[in-house]
């Protein structure tokens, strides 16, 4: 096998794993779309990476200027850039929601559709810079070099730590809040910690399956899970394997076939939960 | 703190978009005793037992817990999610037990021994509020609050759970505050009634509540006049007239 389908699966796998747990929180806290809006931003983050990298090399004098550096750091890797984007909006709206001061998902389609549109806008008017739109809103799980996969495993094995680690608080807040609080359990800690965990996994999982698909893959496997499994671990565990064996047969499917990887992991995940849901339902 | 003192409340104010929900509130929860807040729907009932619980903040006002209490809290019911797989079992896990308690014991002891492995979403509203009070008992609270706790419950478990709430107070020695919007229940094993309408309307037994001008004025002459019927029952001395108006 070539080298760039074994990074494909070893990065695919990785996400699959974390992906697992984390998404039936994202199930049982409906935050579906708040994951989204995360992801839309996703395209902001590199354009404005790029767009401050690129203004960055124009109005440095040398090679040698930090600005230079800085700049060249920019343009050609954007994915540090995002990860901050993405936390830092993650934060920012979690505020917002907390004032109330509109519906939750119409805030959410404000922050997705409009940053996804300036993100957009941004790329199509750096003319001088080849960049592949398609990449990004789809991902390009078979780009993934050797340096990627690190970068990919040591904040993804963070949070799967993470959350393994505050398993209990986190159920105890998701299955009910009000109880959790009053047994001491620190409400606005959890969600932060929660959100967070959710945009540094989303911002990773953008450059594999891209803006659109990444929270296909945070929500698919643990909807066909649900229906599979009795307890909140075996369910977190079964999406885990089911994510799995998504990305590994979409990947075989996209080697042997020559597809597009993103599409076509999503769209074995999608099938996967149609055949589940056509079981009968166990009692 | 004094003796018994549980949480004392002092001119609690809570003001949402210019409006008092809570306006100058005084409250004492005592260990042993069962209060119980009774008031109009939206009257600020839930708002107080939050303040209370420490749940919410106040705008103004004071709230002095006794250090180290622990409060067993039975929130409103709420619908369990069908994308949550739980168990009966494993939501009473979600909590520390406190020493010599069992989810098993708990279980049996609030009458759904048999349920341990039923899913949430299939637990009837009285089982489910049965569960809610397990997994509060399960803390050994100083403190109970059952917010609405016959909301969604049959007649027949209506009763049946209006015999636990005591029954558990006497066995485990803690305070109860019970919220509810249907006034029946004031007769029931009540120590003491607050009734609450943003402010307090008045507070006292229950035999004298049921005779303020405030308390008729917000719930009926002719409810007061049923609840007099039933007053007869009730063991207490009837001509205690100790009435504790509100500010």
């Amino acid at each position: 096998m070539p080298e760039f389908i074994i990074n494909a699966l070893l990065a695919g796998t990785l996400l699959a794993i974390i992906g697992g747990p984390l998404g039936c929180f994202v199930v049982w806290r409906r935050m579906a779309y708040f994951g989204a809006a995360i992801a839309h931003s996703g395209l902001l983050g590199v354009a404005l990476a790029l767009l401050t990298g690129s203004l960055l090399l124009d109005a440095a004098d040398n090679s040698n200027d930090p600005g230079y550096r800085l700049g060249s750091t920019l343009v050609n890797d954007p994915w540090p850039a995002v990860l901050i984007v993405s936390l830092l909006l993650a934060m920012g709206l979690l505020i917002l929601q907390r004032r109330h001061l509109l519906a939750s998902d119409t805030l959410l389609g404000i922050v997705a559709h409009g940053s996804l549109a300036v993100g957009l806008l941004i790329v199509a008017s750096m003319a001088s810079l080849q960049v592949d739109i398609m990449s990004y809103l789809f991902g390009d799980i078979l780009a993934v070099g050797d340096a990627d996969i690190i970068m990919l495993a040591v904040p993804g094995i963070a949070v799967l730590a993470l959350l393994v680690g505050n398993w209990r608080p986190l159920l105890a807040a998701t299955v009910n809040a009000d109880i959790a609080a009053a047994e001491g359990i620190n409400i606005r800690r959890t969600e932060l910690l929660f959100v967070l965990m959710l945009a540094c996994v989303v911002a990773l999982g953008i450059r594999l399956v891209g803006v659109l698909l990444i929270v296909s893959m945070l929500i698919i496997p643990p909807a066909t899970a649900r229906r599979l499994t009795n307890t909140p671990v075996h369910m977190a565990i079964a999406a885990s394997v089911i994510s799995v064996l998504d990305v590994w047969a979409g990947l075989a499917a996209c080697w042997y076939f020559n597809l597009p990887a993103g599409p076509t992991i999503v769209t074995v995940s999608m099938l996967l939960f149609i055949a589940v849901m056509l079981l009968p339902e166990q009692k | 703190m004094d003796n018994g003192l549980l949480i004392e409340a002092r001119d609690v104010c809570v003001v949402r978009d210019d409006q008092y929900i809570l306006n100058q509130v005084s409250l004492d929860l005592l260990h042993g005793e069962i209060l119980t807040l009774v008031g109009l729907n939206g009257a600020g009932k839930t708002t107080l037992v939050k303040v209370l619980a420490g749940l919410m903040a106040a705008d103004s006002g004071m709230v002095n817990r006794r250090p180290d209490i622990r409060i067993g809290y039975c929130p409103q019911r709420t619908h369990p999610d069908t994308t949550l797989p739980m168990s009966a079992r494993d939501f009473l896990r979600l909590t520390d037990a406190a020493a010599g308690m069992s989810v098993t014991g708990i279980l049996q002891e609030v009458g759904i021994g048999d349920l341990a492995s039923r899913q949430l979403y299939r637990l009837s509203g009285g089982e489910y509020q049965r569960l809610l009070l397990a997994r509060a008992m399960l803390r050994r609270p100083d403190l109970l609050i059952l917010d609405e706790p016959m909301s969604g419950v049959d007649m027949a478990g209506q009763s049946e759970l209006y015999e636990l709430i005591p029954r558990l107070r006497d066995e485990y020695g803690c305070g109860v505050v019970l919220v509810s919007h249907d006034i029946y229940i004031v007769m029931a094993a009540t120590d003491r009634v607050v009734c609450i309408n943003h402010h307090l309307c008045c507070s006292g037994q229950p035999e004298s509540v049921i005779r303020h001008p405030e308390f008729i004025a917000l719930f009926g002459d002719r409810i007061a006049g049923t609840l007099a019927i039933y007053k007869h029952d009730y063991s207490r001395d009837l001509h205690d007239n100790a009435l504790e108006d509100g500010p």
